[in-house]
């Protein structure tokens, strides 16, 4: 449990020393809300109304921005091989990572939703709504996300090829994300998707660092 | 000329023969093109694998 | 690894292991392309003159009925290779088989333009039945969404020099797509659902045997076409990788020749 705690702690430090990084990601996921409207028009009624979708697409785009992140600088500096001889299993290791990228990439812009509810006309059940529909679906988008890294970190077009393999299959984390936040789609659709999403984020979490802790393994062999 | 080809089928197929027709060339020129594609890169590399092999056995006797 | 390398050749074969050898593969299989070819082109003739001449329109659909004969046969073999390629992952993945490697990476497009094929003639099916090219229905949605995920496999394929490591790693997120395919399938259906009552629902017919006969000939002989041309691939596939590894040696020697002047 040390080794664990330490690792999340070494994780978010070294994140917190590249606090530019930090900086882009959230202008990123703001810029995606500034786009829209200018895109599609300033229509209040409107815009409230697609909010909740692109909330997540923002959510979406910014965090598979950040991907690259995971474990391309550890691979590099080969820290990650270090890693693999360590006192706890590597799939531990690999989910203490995970949680280390949760609080220094999605953290930051769950904080940076109330400026993206202001722009796009969000009201206040919305807007808490999508805070927790971020909360609970974000951890899958990372765990999918982290097997797309795991097995593109030796290429060196890696950030480019990630997201095309992740995308579809973060599919459900969207449908479900979207419809856990609008609230006049019909009594208890809402809830249900919540607790879906809540399922899949759990099942994504717990299975996936056994998937990237193999590909991490067998890139490095 | 393309218009008498096609005039007996499309008759023949009633209202909605385009469609039919779009169907079965658009699946009929694919398959075509995998299958063309298929047999040139089996003949490329055979013949890129006899060559070397060739290349090999000259280089051996000098 | 260079250990198993070099034990290998001493450890006595069993059958599965002489059938499943890369070289021995490509002796014994040189004896099925003829064969299947027969068998291709007969049931593809036969299939295509009962879809044309001797099926009955449908009540409903009239004469479009017939590009269903290429559209279901097109959209299962989309499946069905995805779930070869799992099968063949998971034989690259324990076993380190080459052999499954090779299936692998030569399925996916395959897969991918059958799926496309899929789509297209789906796209041609609906535009006179439903009155719309496309519907973001459960079924069309998830179809569109394994294509993606064929081309985001080939796309990784093509990234990697060392076929060897990207095979395992393709492995990896084939498996895990297709743990993830029910979930994705699931998601769609109850989004779809959640925006309108499909209106869609003619798919339900039961058939008769006269039109059964003709979808069940062009099921077997896209079956056997899609068998074919994944036979010769994996030849042409295993071929490539001698030629490489020839190429390589000489290469080598080369290399070493000047060192050594």
């Amino acid at each position: 449990m040390r080794v664990f705690l330490a690792i999340i702690k070494r994780d978010i430090k070294l994140a917190a020393h590249s606090i530019g990084d930090m900086l882009t990601l959230i202008l990123f996921f703001i810029m995606v809300g500034v786009l829209v409207p200018i895109a599609i028009g300033p229509d209040k009624e409107f815009l409230a109304n697609i909010a909740p979708g692109i909330m997540w697409i923002a959510a979406f785009l910014s965090s598979l921005l950040a991907l690259d992140r995971i474990f391309r600088p550890d691979h590099e500096d080969g820290s990650l091989l270090a890693m693999r001889h360590s006192a706890i299993s590597f799939e531990l290791i690999i989910f203490a990572k995970l949680i280390a990228h949760w609080i220094s990439a999605i953290l930051p812009l769950i904080l940076a939703t109330p400026m993206m509810a202001l722009m796009l006309n969000m009201d206040m059940r919305n807007f808490i709504n999508s805070v927790i529909s971020l909360i609970v679906g974000t951890p899958a988008l990372i765990a999918f996300g982290a097997v797309g890294a795991a097995i593109t970190v030796s290429l060196k077009r890696g950030g480019l090829i990630a997201p095309v393999l992740i995308l579809p299959l973060s599919l459900p984390i969207l449908i479900f994300g979207v419809s856990s936040i609008k609230i006049n789609v019909g009594a208890g659709t809402q809830e249900a998707a919540l607790l879906i999403l809540a399922a899949i984020s759990l099942i994504a979490v717990s299975l996936t660092p056994f998937a990237t802790a193999l590909a991490l393994r067998l890139t490095q062999e | 000329m393309f218009n008498s080809i096609l005039e007996a089928p499309i008759e023949a197929l009633g209202p909605h023969a385009i469609f039919i027709l779009i169907a079965y060339g658009g699946v009929a020129i694919v398959t075509l093109a995998l299958i063309i594609f298929n047999i040139l890169a089996y003949q490329k590399q055979k013949s890129r694998l006899n060559r070397l092999k060739n290349n090999n056995e000259n280089t051996n006797l000098i | 690894m260079n250990k198993i390398k070099q034990i290998a050749p001493v450890k006595k074969m069993n059958w599965f292991d002489k059938i499943a050898h890369p070289g021995q593969f490509l002796i014994w299989s040189r004896y099925l392309i003829l064969p299947l070819i027969i068998i291709t082109i007969t049931t593809f003739i036969i299939g295509l003159w009962y879809a044309f001449f001797n099926s009955p329109e449908d009540y409903q659909m009239g004469n479009t009925v017939r590009i269903m004969y290429i559209h279901v046969p097109t959209a299962w073999l989309s499946q069905f290779i995805y779930v070869m390629m799992a099968i063949s992952s998971i034989g690259s993945l324990v076993w380190r088989h080459p052999l499954a490697d090779v299936a692998m990476k030569v399925a996916a497009p395959l897969g991918a333009t059958f799926t496309a094929m899929a789509l297209f003639t789906g796209a041609l099916w609906g535009r006179p039945t439903w009155g719309t090219y496309w519907e973001w229905d459960g079924r069309m949605t998830s179809t569109l969404i394994l294509l993606l995920m064929y081309l985001g496999l080939i796309a990784l394929w093509r990234s990697f020099d060392d076929q060897l490591r990207a095979a395992k790693l393709v492995a990896i997120i084939t498996l895990v797509g297709v743990i993830n395919i029910p979930i994705i399938k699931f998601s769609v259906d109850w989004w779809n659902t959640l925006h309108q009552p499909s209106i869609i629902s003619s798919k339900g017919i039961s058939m008769p045997p006269e039109i059964y006969t003709p979808l069940f000939i062009m099921l077997f002989a896209f079956t056997m076409l899609f068998i074919l041309l994944q036979t010769n691939a994996m030849r042409t596939e295993i071929i490539r990788r001698k030629a490489d590894r020839l190429m390589r040696k000489k290469i080598n020697k080369n290399s070493g020749a000047k060192n050594n002047v």
